[in-house]
């Protein structure tokens, strides 16, 4: 049965060489601020940016074996085995970058180029399906801008919830004015303006999770950015405090979780600055196992 | 059997079983009262994901409602759905929260479980106001462990009168009541705040409280308003609380291994309404925002 029994087993797997290290570098070269979040995967690096292409408004999957991502070994499922995260280590040189707050998180795909500036409502293309999280329980939505812009306009987001419900609305969110690639949208903090505002959309009240988007609307007299409409689930956490010592979590005795990988996944990070990350390095290793 | 019978029992049911699920929430203070530094909040009706509840200040007057997480209104925080069916429970494994806004930390936040909340309009009635306790706790229904606060879903008038409740308590006695010195409402009480709460004397927080010996409420039979609050609506929420997540710094997240550093695993159990207080260490703007995760498992 995939997965592991208890400590034992784990312990075996490893010494099996169901085990991988995976080293990263995420380097910024945008200029962030305090307080809104930002997407990891669109900076330079290793693994190599991503930068949301697609046809306009198309489901476009995000998968490891095409687009890359942080590596976490290949496919396991069809061997009987489930992989999991259990170790991360990340360290950055760089002061401006710390304290900084992280998600890892599955990728699952994106609805590419949705334009600030149409007022109407614009209608999304599902030919292609998600690969992977395809019930949407625990995956939310993350506007990405991938074209500057001034920033103050509404929008909503109409999606199928994690139960199949179609027609649900998001709370309103409002577009940051932080305007650099990688922005995540809606994360925009302080002001009554912003009050729906975090990392991933607030979703209609009773809903837990997105299984596939229908449109977007956006608010007021429109922007003239553009953004790409993100699919994730949320893996796991962890928080750089300064640069004098490297972040170690092991997933298993210090947050007892383990957070699975699914096969293929395209693996990444938003992070939460506390200042710029332009020019700031982020190293660090993924430890996964598999059984 | 629910729960763990060790650790690679709890190992088995995350990595084999699948069962374990991830919670991310965010959550901003209210839009429209900034925070007052030593002040405790509620961050239930805060915009983000959960939405802001709705269901405060709603329903009959004095009269008792359950919340539960299928109450869409009521904005609990998500906790993966019923694993026992209705009657079972999960284990919080892992707690995290940030927040990067300016003035926001230092702060401390404290996960509830709200079991239900009385509406109180009558706010200018003086004399001990009995309340309707046709519907009953939901959970922990004998009141071990459940406290009760005060906050308001309509801005509270110009006045500081004293706050007591007459309950029953976890051991089924009842005439208990708040012991002297009693809870004093802040003036203009603001939307979300916990009207006691603060610094000096008859302040307390977050929770009223219980008469000596007392460690929980199965349910409350009066509330008295020593002198008319003028205006307002109030809500006397019941609740067991789960933990407790400080946050120091800006930009540093706190995080909670309850398994290996605070073993507790608190028990979340079905039909649980998911909810964050917030002791302000700042004054802290509108709408400023937290986010975080919540871990659970089960067997």
């Amino acid at each position: 049965m995939a997965g592991f029994r208890n400590a034992s087993e784990m312990v075996r797997a490893q010494d099996a060489g169901q085990y991988l290290y995976a080293s990263f570098r995420k380097q910024p070269t945008q200029t962030t601020g305090a307080g809104v979040w930002f997407d990891l995967s669109m900076s330079p690096g290793n693994p190599a940016p991503n930068y949301y292409i697609g046809a306009v408004g198309a489901f476009t999957p995000l998968k490891q074996s095409t687009d890359g991502g942080l590596r976490h070994g290949g496919n396991v499922n069809a061997l009987g085995k489930k992989k999991f995260l259990r170790k991360l280590m990340a360290l950055t040189p760089t002061a401006t970058a710390a304290p900084l707050s992280c998600i890892v998180a599955d990728y699952i795909g994106f609805y590419p180029f949705i334009d600030e500036s149409v007022t109407d409502e614009q209608f999304l293309d599902n030919t292609q399906s998600p690969t992977r999280y395809t019930d949407g329980k625990g995956v939310m939505l993350m506007p990405v801008t991938v074209a500057g812009h001034t920033g103050g306009q509404t929008f909503t987001v109409n999606y199928t919830n994690s139960d199949g419900v179609a027609g649900r609305i998001t709370q309103t969110a409002t577009m940051s004015t932080q305007f650099v690639n990688g922005t995540i949208l809606c994360s925009q903090t302080v002001g009554a303006a912003y009050v729906n505002n975090g990392p991933f959309l607030s979703l209609q009240r009773g809903d837990t999770g997105v299984r596939s988007v229908e449109s977007v609307t956006i608010g007021g007299i429109g922007d003239v950015g553009l953004f790409a409409l993100v699919l994730v689930k949320p893996l796991a956490t962890f928080a750089l405090y300064g640069i004098d010592a490297p972040t170690e979590v092991d997933y298993l005795t210090d947050m007892a979780s383990m957070p699975e990988i699914k096969d293929d996944a395209y693996i990444n990070l938003i992070a939460l600055p506390n200042g710029t990350l332009s020019g700031a390095p982020i190293h660090g290793v993924l430890e996964t196992t598999w059984g | 059997m629910a729960g763990f019978t060790g650790q690679d029992d709890l190992i088995n049911q995350v990595s084999t079983n699948g069962k374990f699920y991830r919670s991310d929430w965010q959550k901003s203070t209210f839009a429209t009262t900034a925070h007052t530094a030593g002040l405790w909040y509620s961050l239930q009706r805060g915009g983000g994901n959960p939405a802001a509840d709705t269901i405060l200040g709603t329903g009959t007057n004095l009269a008792f409602q359950a919340l539960s997480d299928s109450v869409a209104t009521a904005g609990g925080i998500p906790h993966g759905g019923n694993v026992g069916g209705g009657t079972g429970y999960k284990h919080l494994l892992n707690a995290a929260a940030q927040t990067a806004a300016a003035t926001t930390a230092p702060c401390v936040l404290m996960l509830v479980d709200l079991l239900g909340f009385y509406p109180i309009t009558s706010v200018t009635t003086t004399t001990a106001q009995t309340l309707n306790n046709t519907v009953t706790l939901p959970r922990y229904t004998d009141g071990a462990g459940v406290q009760a606060f005060l906050t308001p879903s309509t801005v509270m008038g110009a006045a500081t009168p004293n706050l007591s409740i007459g309950y029953t308590n976890s051991a089924g006695t009842a005439s208990r009541a708040t012991p002297a010195t009693l809870p004093i409402g802040n003036t203009a009480a603001a939307v979300t705040s916990i009207v006691y709460s603060g610094t000096g004397a008859g302040k307390y927080g977050p929770f009223m409280p219980l008469q000596a010996g007392d460690a929980g409420i199965r349910s409350v039979q009066s509330v008295t308003i020593s002198a008319s609050y003028l205006s307002g609506v109030l809500n006397l929420v019941l609740c067991k609380p789960l933990l407790t997540l400080p946050i120091t710094t800006l930009g540093v997240t706190a995080e909670r291994d309850l398994v290996n550093q605070f073993a507790s695993m608190p028990k979340v159990y079905d039909g649980a309404c998911l909810a964050w207080l917030m002791l302000a260490g700042a004054a802290t703007p509108v709408a400023s925002p937290l986010s975080g995760h919540l871990e659970f498992g089960w067997s």
